[in-house]
């Protein structure tokens, strides 16, 4: 008797249907298990065993070939085991087969037949949406995270036995509460208790409402870190889709708490500079995301970026120009999205004070010279806001003046992103940082004296085409925090004092 | 009592215990050039073959240890070759181990339905 079960699985972040085929037959006693399994599947043949045993179900002395539709695509994850053990059930005739078309199920057994949790449920979930199934039997544990996917019946479920309930009757014990969605991780850090650093307040505005790189050079103490950890404060909370998209990922990664939903603000990933390409671009067998995908919509910040190999670093030039990465299997290829600002965080030199009234470089010139060689041009190139950051005075740090909040800063940035948006409704991109070369033009008109001190600049600098673009770029931004639509004088005389290290390290 | 005697003795209880549950003996000490099948019996359209073993000390492990990966693997060609040599196709096989314990010559019996089935 052959029994065919639904099921879903995913290969980067999007989804995909897999049907698991079971058949029974007479003959030697055997388990089967077809259609490129990996390791972790073909234990399911223990899993499924036991944990059908345990129910206590009925395990067939017989011939059991289990197979797993598309065949040429490898599979991974232990999520296969509950639509095996349905298949041999429903082959057996020992649960109604007619309205197992209608449902997909995913999850991993133990051997006393509970239901574990897996990885990537909000995927999965959103693929049986797109099927047009009428539901998902997931695991309990799983269910917060896709409960935003209304469209579907979501059916939680802690063992085999309530799997086998709900399949003959229809019926399934609803989480009693839904318990609220934890809040968000609250973001710890405030601008309003960062005393002085007035210019790099205003680079994080800066970045936060165009979504633009930032650099942040500073001596040892001097607050970049601390700094870099408050943009998540004043940045816009996500989207709708955004949310989803963020969460999606995330939840493949298997970074997710099983007791939040979706994520509501922007991931903040801070990888040590120890990471390997992998790890921070994404990849393996079969390529999971890396640190640059699950900043997606987020900030990645690197601390100590001079630390990060420098090949490391130059791994970041194509998800940062394309936002996205495309990883190239023999059988496929895979793209994650990334679009996330960069925040980096460096000293000025080796020892850390070049540049510092107070303390004395010891560093000589040359040294000076070599150590944001570290970071490569075409990187550097593609930071728009590099900004000192210099050490507060004692008379700052003790000073009883009030600095702005977050909150109101995150006035302004809301702001600015609404205009962005309005602007921007009808193309691909969202955000000043993205617009392309072509639509510059079209986007960032300039007043002529603008465009005048514009080219002066240009042939003073030696600026790359691409460093002239993030001047116009960085300008639209603040113009837009103006909330004017012409970019005017003030706007580029500030966009070029940005890019400081040309100026500094030439 | 020597160990051809003993294992003899153990084959008769565990065939006694077999036609009590309701099993049929379709052949005993089946022996081909590869080995030999303990007892072939059948019940409900399934063919069993039965291993049993049988020991007086647990010094050396239970009985139901003593069955090896290579016993089984032999255990499975017997099968398929009585199967080929009866004209057996498209039935369903079993391979059930008794483990007789012989304690103070009082035998304790231990039937293992299923006990094992082809690797894959």
């Amino acid at each position: 008797m052959l029994a065919k079960i639904l099921s879903t699985s995913y290969l980067g972040v999007e989804g995909y249907p897999v049907t698991v085929e079971v058949d029974i037959s007479s003959g030697l006693p055997a388990f089967e298990l077809v259609g490129l399994p990996n390791t972790a599947i073909r234990e399911a043949k223990e899993r499924v065993r036991t944990a059908l045993k345990n129910s206590p179900y009925p395990f067939p002395p017989q011939r059991i070939t289990t197979n797993l539709a598309p065949a040429d695509i490898p599979k991974q994850g232990s999520y296969f085991d509950l639509p095996i053990a349905i298949g041999i059930l429903a082959a057996q005739n020992v649960i109604p087969t007619h309205s197992l078309n209608e449902y997909a199920f995913v999850g991993e057994l133990s051997l006393d037949g509970n239901i574990k949790p897996i990885k990537g449920a909000l995927a999965m979930a959103l693929t049986v949406r797109d099927l047009n199934l009428k539901g998902l039997i997931l695991p309990r544990e799983n269910y917060q995270e896709v409960i935003t996917v209304q469209q579907i019946e979501l059916i939680p479920v802690s063992n085999l036995k309530e799997v086998v309930d709900f399949v003959q009757t229809h019926q399934y014990k609803r989480p009693d509460t839904i318990s609220p969605p934890e809040p968000a991780e609250p973001c710890d850090i405030d601008l309003k208790d960062i005393r002085g650093q007035h210019f790099a307040r205003r680079g994080l505005e800066i970045a936060a409402a165009g979504g633009h790189n930032l650099l942040l050079i500073g001596p040892p103490g001097s607050g970049k870190t601390l700094l870099a950890k408050a943009l998540p404060s004043i940045l816009p909370p996500l989207t709708e889709e955004e949310a989803l998209e963020v969460t999606r990922i995330h939840s493949i990664a298997g970074q997710i708490s099983h007791h939040s939903t979706l994520f509501t603000q922007p991931p903040f990933r801070q990888p040590h500079h120890s990471i390997t390409p992998a790890a921070l671009i994404g990849g393996g067998r079969i390529p999971v995301p890396g640190e640059v995908s699950l900043a997606h919509n987020g900030i990645l910040f690197l601390d100590e970026m001079t630390e990060f190999r420098r090949n490391m670093l130059d791994q970041l030039r194509q998800p940062l120009e394309n936002g996205q990465v495309i990883i190239t299997r023999n059988r496929y290829r895979l793209t994650f999205p990334t679009q996330f600002i960069l925040v980096g965080a460096a000293n000025p030199c080796k020892c850390g004070y070049y540049g510092d009234p107070i303390t004395p470089c010891i560093c000589s010139p040359k040294e000076v010279k070599k150590y944001f060689q570290h970071i490569s041009g075409p990187l550097l190139d593609r930071i728009d806001l590099q900004i000192q950051v210099s050490r507060v005075s004692g008379k700052e740090l003790l000073s009883q003046h009030r600095s702005e909040s977050s909150g109101e800063v995150q006035n302004r940035v809301e702001l600015a992103r609404e205009i962005q948006r309005i602007r921007f409704v009808s193309e691909r991109f969202k955000l000043n940082s993205q617009i392309s070369p072509a639509r510059l033009a079209q986007y960032c008109p300039l007043t002529s004296q603008a465009r005048q001190s514009l080219t002066q600049a240009l042939e003073q600098l030696q600026l790359s085409a691409r460093g002239y673009h993030q001047i116009i770029k960085i300008a639209r931004t603040l113009a837009d925090l103006r909330q004017s639509t012409i970019i005017q004088l003030q706007d580029i005389a500030e966009a070029i004092q940005y890019r400081s290290l040309d100026r500094i390290y030439r | 009592m020597n160990k051809i005697e003993l294992g003899e003795m153990g084959e008769l209880l565990a065939l006694e215990y077999l036609i009590n549950e309701g099993y049929t003996l379709l052949a005993k000490n089946y022996r081909t050039a590869f080995g030999e099948i303990d007892l072939v019996v059948s019940k409900d359209e399934t063919i069993i073959f039965v291993e049993v073993r049988t020991r007086r000390t647990l010094s050396f492990g239970t009985p139901e240890e003593s069955i090896t990966r290579v016993k089984r693997e032999r255990l499975i060609r017997l099968a398929l070759q009585f199967c080929a040599h009866h004209y057996l196709y498209s039935q369903n096989l079993r391979f059930d181990v008794i483990a007789i314990y012989l304690d103070n010559d009082k035998p304790k019996l231990h039937h293992i339905p299923h006990a094992f089935s082809q690797e894959v």
